[in-house]
């Protein structure tokens, strides 16, 4: 035995039972089996127990620093036995925490916990970067659950989350009205015009080129839902330009076009001589 | 300790001394309160079983050893777990043929014992004999040293994969905790959750075992044009009672629970036993289905099954194990699933792996409606890590895994139902020079399915322990691709301990992400977190951390902060 565990125990026991100077008390056998520590490291004279964890005793020296919350769990927590070395514990997260996940992520927890944090919600976020679907804009201030519903034993909650649009967001499709975009056929690739980042205002890129400036040009800005010009909603075949109050006073617009041969107080005229909304 | 030193008959202690038995009996009792707030049944079965544990069975003869010291309300005693005293066990204390108090033991180690009194007619002295009744090893490898998990995180209730901390006492932890994200870029929007968790484990209460693992949270969710939303969520993921009826190989657990030798199974209510045969052992359970969304105890899925598992090994070099088993679980007289599994988990000194395969059994409905084949490969997974060196580990796994089609699936189908298999690979190595420079790089794959293909390259760095104070940094670099989009994320951060309980951890990052789709789709973004952990009286854990992020349309904020006390 380690003499100076010997010592060191010898004196701690006279010292609590108030008996320094008589005779040697009686000595136990090291309740820790082989590991040899200072006893005053974690045992005060006056009361061994409950043990007191100084600054002295460095877990780290054992291979697995207590960082975090490991720093305030009891010894016997992990500890199966007083003799720490006798079992030698794993160091694997899933050696005492239980995976609510049900083996989803595999056992590297350290992707979205850490031992400080163990709701780190921007790593998790970060982690969802290398997934199928990094998380961006509306998507990034939404609960997991929104997204990942409970799922029966059998089915994958996570890893097999479907990332289209309208896998979540059919309801919210199937629910407008300004446009109505079920009523007139819009696709479900939600991107074409919206971003996850701002959803409104939409966008329509291919309408420029397409059909008529409205996002670059005089028409820029001027507009914030399409039904602004498309009044027959659902229908987007049909538009209207003297409806805005630009162009409302039939007045002013014909003294603006006097001169012009077949000048028509109707949209359908506006865009037969203006096709890219420019005056002239 | 010498024999002699052993018995030597201590001095009587003052007559003061004989106070000591009311601390000891008012621990008990305070130890007593906690488990009838939690398992009133319990606690009342420990107490009728107590005078049975105490007075020595025919079939066992009694056995005799002395108390050896005294120290404050504990008293030891010179017999141990190879006696075969486990902690729980009741004690008495015996002088002139008479018992004058009864000892519950409240640690054990291999030749000593630590005690509290229970009950006490006279002042215990050392040198006082103490008769009890010894009962059977489990084995000469405690519960511990069998590989206490498996790939999947769980932990046992007992039994062969019995988690570290049978006979351990009460053990808890009581947390609280707050999150907030907030949408700066859209007014008002976000949510926030509050919580709270408990999780308690008590292996003393003689012949039983409680466990609770039980979290509430109440989230907010905010969202600009809409309403405000609350909901309240309460997930029991635990609440369990095992008893060990006669010796320690035997486990019969009670309640919603876990076992780790079925960990595909996840949680259920109902009843698991387990019998340890040593280097085997086998169980078999029936019971329901918790509710998906809010675990709340259902009749509608109902569960039949068992295992059977061989380990070999030794407790700190080698360990193995394979287990194997069937489940099968039905809801309206149809089958629900169907499946049996093998899974292996090697613990080397160098190499650690884990693979599970589970094959599913197509039967009824199933064929007749479905189109199912009678057998399907339903999910594969392996991981392995290998410790090359001192310095150098590699790592790597692979991942098959689909839906399996359920009854609700085919009766109330929620949505088209997907079966295609969910697939990833993923491999990598870590290097460490020195004490206190580390880096590595690993790549990883998800594919299959409707979602495309995505791969992730990052490498990292971390530099630790430059001073007294641990300062560290880490560095972290990463690129993605996937059907949308290309990016790259840069992370730093710092670390260092301000004092010994506190530690305080800041970071930056950058995100530079391309759209495949259109330019206008591209973005960035810069973040910078902060956080702040303290101890506090070594069982008390406060973190505040907060984090803010913004971009070219994005700019939002996260704080958290958590309590917990654990014991």
């Amino acid at each position: 035995m380690n003499g100076r565990w010997i010592v060191l125990c010898a004196g701690l026991l006279a010292f609590s039972m108030g008996a320094a100077g008589a005779a040697p008390a009686p000595m136990a056998d090291n309740p820790h089996g082989s590991y040899v520590e200072e006893c005053s490291m974690c045992h005060r004279a006056d009361s061994w127990r409950p043990a007191v964890i100084t600054k002295a005793f460095d877990h780290a020296k054992t291979g697995f620093r207590l960082l975090g919350a490991h720093a305030t769990a009891a010894c016997r927590a992990c500890h199966v036995s007083l003799e720490f070395k006798a079992v030698k514990l794993k160091t694997e997260c899933v050696a005492c925490h239980q995976d609510i996940h049900r083996t989803e992520f595999g056992p590297d927890c350290s992707r979205c916990h850490t031992t400080r944090n163990f709701i780190d919600y921007a790593r998790m976020r970060r982690a969802h970067s290398l997934t199928r679907f990094p998380l961006s804009g509306t998507h990034m201030v939404i609960a997991c659950g929104d997204c990942h519903l409970p799922a029966a034993q059998g089915h994958l909650q996570y890893v097999n989350t479907p990332t289209q649009c309208a896998d979540c967001h059919l309801d919210d499709y199937q629910g407008t009205t300004n446009p109505d975009h079920e009523a007139n056929g819009t696709p479900l690739d939600c991107l074409q015009c919206h971003r996850a980042v701002s959803w409104q205002p939409a966008r329509f890129p291919n309408h420029d080129a397409q059909f008529f400036p409205i996002s670059s040009g005089r028409h820029k800005g001027k507009w914030s839902t399409c039904a602004d010009c498309h009044t027959n909603q659902p229908n987007y075949s049909t538009f209207e330009c003297i409806q805005c109050h630009a162009h409302d006073d039939p007045v002013q617009l014909q003294g603006n076009h006097n001169g012009v041969g077949g000048y028509q107080y109707n949209s359908q005229a506006c865009y037969n001589c203006h096709p890219r909304g420019e005056a002239g | 300790m010498s024999a002699a030193a052993a018995t030597r008959p201590k001095p009587h202690r003052p007559a003061g001394r004989a106070g000591r038995v009311v601390p000891a009996a008012a621990a008990v009792a305070a130890l007593a309160f906690m488990h009838a707030g939690m398992a009133a049944v319990v606690f009342a079965a420990e107490a009728a079983t107590a005078p049975s544990a105490a007075a020595p069975t025919a079939a066992t003869p009694a056995a005799t050893t002395r108390v050896t010291y005294l120290s404050g309300p504990t008293i030891y005693v010179e017999a141990g777990r190879d006696d075969g005293i486990n902690q729980g066990d009741y004690l008495e204390v015996v002088r002139d043929g008479k018992v004058v108090a009864t000892l519950l033991v409240t640690y054990v180690s291999a030749h000593r014992a630590a005690c509290s009194a229970n009950v006490a007619s006279s002042e215990i002295v050392v040198g006082d004999q103490v008769r009890y009744t010894a009962r059977r090893a489990v084995s000469a490898e405690p519960p511990a040293a069998a590989p206490a998990t498996d790939a999947g995180g769980t932990s046992g209730t007992g039994g062969a994969m019995a988690r570290p901390g049978r006979g351990t006492g009460l053990h808890g932890r009581v947390g609280l905790r707050y999150l907030v994200v907030k949408d700066h870029s859209i007014a008002d929007s976000g949510f926030s959750q509050r919580g709270i968790d408990l999780w308690l484990q008590d292996q003393g209460l003689g012949d039983f075992d409680v466990y609770a693992d039980i979290r509430a949270r109440r989230s907010y969710h905010a969202r600009t044009g809409d309403q405000d939303e609350a909901d309240s969520l309460s997930n029991v993921y635990r609440l369990a009672v095992a008893w060990h009826p006669g010796d320690e190989r035997q486990t019969i657990t009670l309640g919603r629970q876990f076992s780790p030798a079925l960990s595909m199974m996840s949680l259920f209510d109902g009843v698991l036993y387990d019998f340890n045969g040593g280097a085997w052992s086998a169980g078999g359970f029936a019971g329901t289905e918790p509710e998906p969304v809010d675990l709340k105890v259902s009749s509608d899925v109902r569960d039949l099954g068992g295992y059977w598992q061989y380990r070999g090994g030794t407790a700190d070099t080698r360990r193995w194990e394979v287990t194997t088993g069937a489940v099968a679980s039905y809801e309206d007289g149809e089958p629900n699933r169907e499946f049996m599994f093998v899974q292996g988990r090697y613990f080397g000194p160098r190499l650690t792996g884990f693979v599970v395969e589970e094959i599913d059994y197509y039967s009824g409905w199933k064929v007749e409606e479905a189109g199912e084949s009678t057998f399907s490969l339903t999910s594969t997974y392996a991981s392995l890590f290998y410790r090359a060196g001192d310095h150098v580990t590699l790592y790597g796994g692979y991942d098959n895994r689909r839906n399996v089609r359920l009854y609700s699936d085919q009766v109330t189908p929620a949505s088209e139902f997907n079966d295609a298999h969910r697939q990833g690979g993923w491999g990598g190595a870590s290097f460490r020079v020195g004490q206190h420079f580390g880096f590595g790089a690993d790549l990883r794959r998800s594919t299959g399915g409707d979602a495309g293909t995505a791969d992730g390259y990052s490498v990292n760095v971390d530099v630790g322990g430059l001073t007294a104070a641990n300062l560290g940094f880490q560095g972290r670099a990463a690129h993605y691709t996937n059907e949308e989009n290309d990016g790259w994320l840069y992370e730093i951060s710092t670390g260092i301990d301000a004092g010994s309980h506190v530690h305080l951890e800041a970071g930056l990052g950058h995100l530079d992400e391309t759209s495949d789709r259109e330019a206008a789709l591209d973005r960035s973004a810069d973040w910078i977190d902060l956080e702040v952990d303290v101890i506090l009286g070594r069982h008390w854990y406060l973190l505040l951390s907060g984090e803010q992020y913004q971009g070219d349309d994005e700019d939002n904020d996260q704080y958290y902060a958590a309590l917990s006390w654990r014991f």
